[in-house]
C-alpha cells in the first residue's frame, strides 16, 4: 500500500477531524491526510493558492474526502468546482457525511461523487468503513495521476494479448510526487490525439 | 424482464442467496467480450461468497441496447436495473468507453456505478475513464487469489456506499 498518498479532508466540524485521525491510527494508515475546514479553503487548496502555496507541504491530494454541510461553500458546490475544472475532474471524490437523505445521494452522484460514505453510528463499523477507503479506494482502485491534468482523451485499440500481458507485468505503482504526473501530462494521456472531451457532469 | 440468453446470462443461482441471509444480493452487469473472464469472475465471487448476481453481455453494442430496454421498461420491472456496471475496456465493435459515455450522458442512468476492469493499466485509459465519470479503475489480476480478494473488496466497498436510486 503506497503511502506517498496524499488525503485532503474537508471537514468543518473538529470532532468529525478527530474521529478521522483516529479510524486512520486504528486501521494503522500512513496517508498523509491534510484538512480544510470549508470549501473555500477546499479550493483554494487545490489551486495552491494563498497559504496552500507551498506544494512540499501541500501536495496535490490523490483522493478528497468532502463533508456536504458546510458553512459558506458547501460539499455539493466544491464537488461542483472540481468537476467543472478538467485540470481536476479525474479527482476522485468520496463524499463522508452523516446524511443518508436520497435526495443529497442523488445530487452528489449527479455532480460526479466517485462514492458517497454515510458514517456509521457505531464507532467499529465507521473504523470498518475507513478502512475499506484504504483498502480499495486507495489501494486496489487504479488512480489517475494527481492533477492537474490535461484533459485529451482518444479513441483506444483492441491490442493483442501479448501487449496485455506486458502491459500488466511491467504497470508502475504511481506515487504521488510531481515528477510522475508531470512526465504524464507531458504527452497529455492522448495515445492517438484527437477528440474533445466535454465533462459528463453538469 | 426477457432476456436473450444468446446474449445475457444469470452468474450466480439465486438458492446460494439463502447462505448470505445477512448480506445483499447486488446485480452485476457486466461488459465483457472474454468468456474466461466472465467465469472467472463468477467463481471468483462464489469462492469469496460474495452474493453478486452477474448478467452478462459480450460486447458494448449489445450492453448500450440492453440499457436501452431497461430504460423502456423502466416503470414495469425496477428490480432489473443493476446496482453496479462494471466494464473491460477492448472489445471487438466498440470500447467499454462508448458504454460510460453512454451511461452519463443518459440522464436516467447518469448515477449508475460504473467500474472499468481491465488488463490495461495505461495512464491514458485511467485518465480518460476518470474523465468520461467512471467511478473507479480496476486492474484485472493475474492470480486467481487476487481476483477473489479483489471482488470481495469490490462488494464491501458497493456495501458501504450509499447507491443512486435510478428512475
Amino acid at each position: 500500500m503506497p503511502v506517498t498518498r496524499t488525503i485532503l479532508l474537508v471537514e468543518d466540524n473538529p470532532e468529525d477531524v478527530l474521529l478521522l485521525r483516529e479510524a486512520f491510527r486504528r486501521n494503522g494508515f500512513q496517508f498523509p491526510l491534510l484538512v480544510v475546514s470549508n470549501g473555500e479553503q477546499a479550493v483554494s487548496y487545490l489551486k495552491g493558492e494563498g497559504d496552500y502555496s507551498d506544494r512540499t507541504q501541500f501536495p496535490v491530494p490523490s483522493l478528497i474526502l468532502l463533508d456536504l454541510k458546510m458553512p459558506g461553500m458547501d460539499g455539493f458546490q466544491v464537488l461542483q468546482w472540481i468537476r467543472s475544472h478538467p485540470e481536476w475532474r479525474c479527482l476522485p471524490v468520496i463524499v463522508l457525511t452523516t446524511s443518508f437523505y436520497g435526495p443529497d445521494v442523488e445530487r452528489a452522484y449527479e455532480l460526479g461523487a466517485n462514492s458517497f460514505l454515510t458514517k456509521p453510528v457505531e464507532f467499529d463499523q465507521y473504523v470498518a468503513s475507513v478502512r475499506n477507503i484504504g483498502e480499495f479506494w486507495l489501494s486496489k482502485n487504479i488512480m489517475p495521476e494527481p492533477g492537474p491534468f490535461i484533459p485529451a482523451p482518444s479513441r483506444i485499440s483492441k491490442s493483442t494479448d501479448s501487449e496485455t500481458q506486458d502491459q500488466h507485468r511491467t504497470a508502475p505503482e504511481k506515487d504521488s510526487k510531481h515528477g510522475n504526473r508531470d512526465k504524464h501530462c507531458e504527452n497529455g494521456g492522448n495515445p492517438a490525439g484527437g477528440k474533445k472531451l466535454h465533462s459528463p457532469w453538469p | 424482464m426477457q432476456q436473450d440468453p444468446d446474449t445475457f446470462s444469470e452468474g450466480r443461482p439465486q438458492t446460494s442467496h439463502s447462505r448470505e441471509k445477512d448480506r445483499p444480493t447486488l446485480l452485476v452487469f457486466h461488459v465483457n467480450d472474454s468468456t474466461d473472464d466472465q467465469v472467472l469472475f463468477q467463481t471468483a465471487c462464489k469462492t469469496a461468497k460474495v452474493p453478486f448476481v452477474w448478467h452478462v453481455t459480450d460486447s458494448a453494442e449489445k450492453a448500450i441496447s440492453y440499457l436501452k430496454t431497461l430504460l423502456k421498461m423502466n416503470r414495469e420491472h425496477p428490480a432489473a436495473w443493476p446496482d453496479l456496471v462494471v466494464l473491460d475496456l477492448h472489445m471487438p465493435g466498440g470500447s467499454g468507453f462508448e458504454v460510460l459515455e453512454f451511461i452519463r450522458s443518459t440522464p436516467q442512468l447518469r448515477r449508475l456505478p460504473v467500474v472499468i476492469f481491465t488488463g490495461h493499466p495505461d495512464p491514458a485509459y485511467v485518465k480518460r475513464a476518470y474523465e468520461l465519470g467512471a467511478n473507479s479503475f480496476l486492474l484485472k489480476p493475474i492470480e486467481f487469489q487476487n481476483t477473489v480478494n479483489l471482488v470481495a473488496s469490490l462488494y464491501t466497498t458497493m456495501s458501504f456506499m450509499q447507491r443512486p436510486t435510478l428512475r
